[in-house]
């Protein structure tokens, strides 16, 4: 494969606390993206996707902050670590939205009510390729149709209260191709939206995906999304990266307890009723100290070692790595 | 928008008739005004004259009706004290007040929103803290009270603006200050709150993430989403001024209907009075449409419904 074209080495995210020692919500999380590829970050409520999704764009803002590691992206210019730029300054501003894009989760709150789509569309054009307001504009219209918005001249000129869900949604992906970014970041893009209009939106990104040739982090809690969407997964939990695969050996063989007893949680695909397996207890929450690792408290393979220490990811074969003390020739204590 | 306009002037001249009737009802309750209206001596024969005089042997209904319709023309009747049509009275003084009102406002607007701003962005440090201070003693100070304060430090100590009287641009300074602090409390409170919210919005996110410079996201998306609740209390607030102008008209001896009310209410001149509150009630029905107007403007949703 080729080379990324962006990277997360070993981040870390803490959140700051005036009275107690600053909480780590993220730890050593390892990820490329490739163009065209899309990864995508698993895990359950509360495990650090969005955060470390937000920190892939440098957004994170006090009292979380990236304490270690780098972001690398791939630039004309070269390599950049984006970890080590000012979050608010204007070189991050430079690369936010022109070679990084976001989409977020809720499309109903995430655009701005008193402006018509168009106008939204059109600001980082101006900002980013400097393009005249008339230009932007037809721009603008044609980001709309690309993202298959019936009517886009009418519809550019609409406020997004007068959009349906799926439609916002639509305009939240032309935002984020509309200067054609090399990284992608879509934050549960389709967890606010209805079923059938999901695996539109689903599809949408990743034809533009492959398409534009841009690499896609896909953030999300459902795996069928996963298996329909990605190449490549990880697996989090309670902060750590428990599991990395293809996405053809996650299915097939889940290495991680805490990945089985998510496929154990699926309904299976031909309909057949079975009795689901739901995972007992819960994520522990982040102010609790846990020593070792994380999922010990849940895991049916528990063994006094997890109580004490927790992993590093280790490769059980080409394409797949896990944390977990279960596969003793790949695991070793985390630095 | 055009049915919205028409809606919203039917209302005004509904609460323009409602006051009326409120302040027929009030008149009615202060009694008979040839009592205090005729020296002591005065024979009933004569009572009975001027209360024909003043068409006030008429039945209740008809009274009610002609104060309304000649309202209704601008004519209020005689001001008792004196004696010459009381709305001009009123008209003559009414620019002053208006001038002192207008200039707390202002004062309160451009010193509110750039306070309420910056506390909204340094929440939690000095800045912050100081904006909230100067709004609890904004709120908390009468303005009589604090109208009083300010002469005796910068016109009796300092000698630095005149107390009283209506020469010049520094005569405005101490009334339109006292006047405008209470106000200028309110707004700056909601200009921080409002902005807090706005700058908490997913929306702004979004173009954070899009990366707007944060001079772009303040005003062009966070101030512009604030604004609604600013100018709405604004609307509010310009009653509250036109009422805390009569305390401080009183107070700085400003020439303006507020002191006009005060000593009309001494001297039991109730067309003065009702031709001050109908002018008042005019005022402040107009800005609201204008205000309502300009947040049905601000706010697209409820612009295209």
């Amino acid at each position: 494969m080729n080379a990324p074209v962006f990277q997360m080495r070993n981040v870390s995210i803490d959140l700051d606390s005036p009275k107690t020692p600053a909480r780590r919500i993220a730890n050593g999380i390892d990820l490329e993206l490739h163009r065209g590829k899309t990864l995508a970050l698993v895990g359950e409520s509360g495990c650090g996707k969005s955060v470390t999704a937000l920190s892939a764009m440098n957004l994170l803002s006090a009292p979380l902050r990236i304490s270690e590691g780098s972001i690398l992206l791939e630039t004309e210019a070269g390599r950049e670590d984006i970890a080590r730029l000012n979050p608010s300054g204007s070189q991050m501003r430079a690369i936010r939205g022109r070679r990084i894009a976001m989409i977020f989760q809720d499309p109903m709150t995430a655009l701005d009510p008193v402006y018509t789509v168009g106008d939204q569309i059109t600001e980082s054009l101006c900002q980013h390729l400097g393009l005249s307001r008339k230009d932007a504009w037809k721009r603008a219209v044609e980001l709309l149709r690309l993202v298959g918005i019936p009517a886009p001249e009418q519809r550019a000129r609409n406020y997004p209260f007068q959009l349906s869900g799926g439609m916002r949604q639509r305009v939240m992906i032309a935002i984020a191709i509309a200067c054609s970014p090399s990284v992608l970041i879509a934050d549960e893009p389709t967890t606010a939206l209805d079923v059938t209009v999901q695996a539109q939106i689903l599809e949408l990104l990743r034809g533009l995906g492959e398409d534009l040739g841009m690499a896609t982090l896909l953030i999300t809690h459902d795996l069928g999304v996963v298996a329909e969407n990605a190449d490549e997964v990880i697996v989090m939990y309670r902060g750590y990266v428990v599991e990395k695969a293809g996405v053809d050996a996650l299915f097939d063989n889940p290495a991680h307890p805490y990945t089985q007893g998510l496929m154990a949680s699926l309904p299976p695909a031909d309909g057949e009723r079975i009795e689901l397996t739901p995972i007992p207890g819960q994520v522990p929450a982040i102010t609790e100290d846990i020593v070792g690792c994380p999922f010990a408290s849940r895991c049916p393979h528990v063994m006094p070692k997890c109580g004490e220490t927790m992993p590093a990811l280790g490769a059980i074969s080409s394409e797949q790595s896990v944390a977990c003390w279960l596969y003793p020739a790949a695991a070793e204590a985390r630095p | 928008m055009l049915t919205y306009l028409a809606r919203r002037s039917l209302l005004v001249i509904v609460t323009i008739t409602g006051v009326m009737t409120i302040l027929f009802g009030l008149q009615k309750l202060a009694g008979d005004p040839t009592i205090f209206l005729l020296p002591p001596e005065a024979t009933e024969t004569e009572r009975l004259n001027l209360l024909r005089q003043l068409g006030l042997d008429r039945p209740l209904i008809i009274q009610y009706i002609s104060f309304l319709t000649n309202a209704a023309t601008g004519n209020i009747g005689l001001s008792w004290k004196y004696n010459q049509p009381a709305l001009p009275i009123v008209l003559e003084a009414f620019p002053a007040t208006i001038l002192l009102a207008t200039s707390a406002l202002a004062f309160s607007i451009l010193t509110a929103v750039p306070l309420g701003i910056l506390a909204a962005l340094r929440r939690d440090t000095w800045v912050d803290t100081f904006a909230s201070g100067i709004a609890v003693i904004g709120q908390a100070m009468p303005v009589y009270w604090s109208g009083l304060l300010f002469i005796l430090l910068f016109s009796t100590t300092l000698r630095w603006l005149p107390s009283m009287g209506s020469e010049g641009w520094l005569a405005l300074i101490l009334p339109a200050i006292t006047l405008g602090l209470n106000t200028m409390a309110r707004i700056m409170r909601i200009t921080r709150s409002s902005m807090l919210d706005v700058l908490g919005q997913d929306y702004v996110r979004t173009v954070r993430a899009k990366g707007i410079p944060e001079y772009t996201i303040l005003f062009k998306h966070g101030l512009r989403n604030a604004a609604v609740p600013i100018v709405a209390l604004i609307g509010l607030q310009l009653g509250g001024l036109l009422g805390g102008a009569v305390l401080i008209e009183t107070v700085f001896s400003w020439p303006g209907v507020g002191r006009l009310a005060v000593n009309a209410v001494y001297s039991r001149d109730f067309p003065l009075v009702q031709s001050v509150a109908l002018m008042v009630t005019i005022t402040f029905s107009l800005v609201n449409m204008f205000v309502d107007v300009l947040c049905a403007m601000l706010n697209p949703q409820i612009r295209l419904n």
